[in-house]
């Protein structure tokens, strides 16, 4: 968990602060220093309008990052909370809920969102709800199928026994256990739906084109690979170090929940405290 | 029949096993009835049926006159928890999520025990109840033994402050020195709170031992411990 708190913490923290660091407007070109390499004035240089590509780059990460937080956000909710209707409910209302989950994960996630898109227009909005509608499904499979598993626990049954309602069997017991592994899958699907986010961006479906986005400057800069290749690395860069970040993140949760021998240290203060 | 807890002619099926076949008895205040019977007799689906885990398909659970098996919504949970149960395997009995403080502490929570400083007492107590130090509300079940677990399950059971406890196979996953001491706690809460308790259980001489009066069960149907005894 503290290795998706850090990776999360610090795109957050530059989510925050990258625009307030920018020493230029995103959007302020100059044509008398276009495509310019990094000088003092504009250390990654400037683009083809003449527009300071570091400012770009930080405006950039808050565009990015809230849209795959929303995504996740919103898919993950929604996920869950179909999940758990399906697996409490069980009966027609889980075998309808599974069967539109099992359509939608058959279909490949940018399809969905495209056919979303196709109907709904273009925008950022609309690509985020969008990559949302495409990314639930996953985890209403997953959260479904953990549910059924320990909700016939004799230690849930037990809460039952105490007069507890249904919701506070979901809040207390079994929305906290699912929300492990659902995490692990979240991070793994960032670094998706990042790529996601830049490629319908790329098609002129997502974040339209003054506003920065890493995937949207990498791939409209790509024409100047040659002559100021720059321009491309470093969104690629930080696209990469995104997505590298989360599934070190994902990986780091995944293991933190496999059985370890107890260090040392630990094993001593075991033995002391087994002895008092 | 009029006992704090009746169960009259109860019938459950699963598919085409019959597992609980006609069942009635009565559980009078502060009784311990002992229930024996060889695995697979339907023991447990009694049990389950009783504390409501289970809906028989024919016949009536009450308690003091008030029919369990016709509640619903807010009424049931109010009376469900003065039925209790304490389960067979103290390793899935307790969410490995929480603290023992914590697990002791959900029951007085849903009951609504607003007053923070009053849950730590009770918590305390319940934990004195069944022989336990205060220290343990910290940790979590894996490092606790077998033993003390069980003994945990019984506390949790008992913060409902229940009139009946239904008690499948209390000690059957425990080793034998820890036996006595799980029997011991049970006898002491039933002379100290004047609880009813059904002790379910496969060991004829162990239910004897703690029993007030014993039952005996094999396929479904009850029968006296006479007969149960001799078949095998």
């Amino acid at each position: 968990m503290k290795g998706v708190a850090i990776v999360v913490g610090l795109f957050a923290l530059l989510a925050l602060l990258g625009p307030e660091l920018a020493p230029y407007a995103p959007d302020d070109d100059d044509l008398e220093h276009i495509l310019e390499g990094p000088s003092a004035a504009h250390l990654l240089g400037t683009d083809e309008i003449g527009r300071d590509q570091l400012s770009r780059m930080l405006h950039a990460a808050r565009t990015s990052l809230s849209t795959v937080a929303l995504v996740l956000a919103g898919a993950l909710s929604f996920g869950v909370l179909v999940g758990s209707i399906a697996a409490l409910r069980g009966g027609i209302v889980d075998e309808v809920l599974m069967r539109i989950t099992d359509v939608a994960l058959a279909v490949p996630n940018l399809v969905i969102a495209l056919a979303i898109l196709g109907f709904m227009g273009a925008g950022t909005t609309n690509m985020v709800f969008a990559l949302m509608l495409a990314a639930w499904p996953a985890y209403a499979r997953l959260s479904r199928t953990l549910i059924v598993q320990i909700k016939r626990r004799p230690y849930i049954e037990a809460v039952q026994l105490m007069g507890a309602r249904r919701t506070w069997i979901l809040r207390r017991h079994l929305v906290p256990a699912v929300l492990g592994p659902v995490l692990v899958y979240a991070t793994a699907d960032a670094g998706f739906i990042v790529v996601s986010v830049a490629t319908l961006s790329f098609l002129g479906l997502g974040v339209q084109p003054p506003t920065p986005e890493w995937g949207q400057m990498l791939v409209s800069n790509l024409q100047f690979m040659e002559t100021r290749p720059e321009l491309v690395v470093f969104p690629g860069l930080a696209l990469t170090l995104l997505v590298i970040g989360f599934n070190f993140a994902g990986e780091r949760v995944a293991l933190d929940r496999v059985p370890r021998p107890l260090s040392k240290r630990a094993l001593a203060r075991r033995r002391k405290e087994a002895l008092a | 029949m009029n006992g704090r807890l009746v169960v009259d002619d109860v019938h459950v099926r699963f598919g085409d096993v019959v597992a609980v076949d006609g069942v009635s008895l009565d559980l009078a205040p502060g009784e311990i009835l002992g229930l024996v019977g060889d695995s697979g007799c339907g023991k447990t689906t009694l049990a389950r049926v009783i504390v409501g885990l289970e809906q028989p398909q024919a016949g009536r659970v009450f308690l003091d006159g008030e029919d369990l098996t016709a509640l619903r919504g807010a009424r049931r949970r109010e009376v469900r928890r003065r039925v209790q149960l304490v389960f067979q395997d103290p390793e899935s009995s307790l969410s490995p999520r929480l603290t023992i403080g914590q697990t002791l502490e959900e029951p007085l929570l849903v009951a609504g025990m607003r007053s923070r400083r009053e849950r730590v007492k009770r918590v305390t107590e319940l934990l004195e109840l069944v022989g336990l130090p205060a220290t343990l509300a910290g940790r979590r079940p894996r490092a606790l033994s077998g033993g003390q677990r069980q003994r945990i399950g019984i506390a949790r059971a008992l913060a409902s402050k229940p009139d009946v406890l239904v008690c499948d196979e209390p000690v059957s996953s425990l080793d034998a020195s820890v036996r006595a001491q799980v029997m011991n706690v049970l006898l002491d809460l039933r002379d100290e709170l004047d609880v009813s308790v059904l002790l379910i259980a496969h060991d004829h001489d162990l239910v004897r031992q703690a029993s007030d009066r014993v039952l005996a069960m094999a396929a479904g149907r009850l029968g006296s411990p006479a007969q149960a005894l001799q078949r095998r």
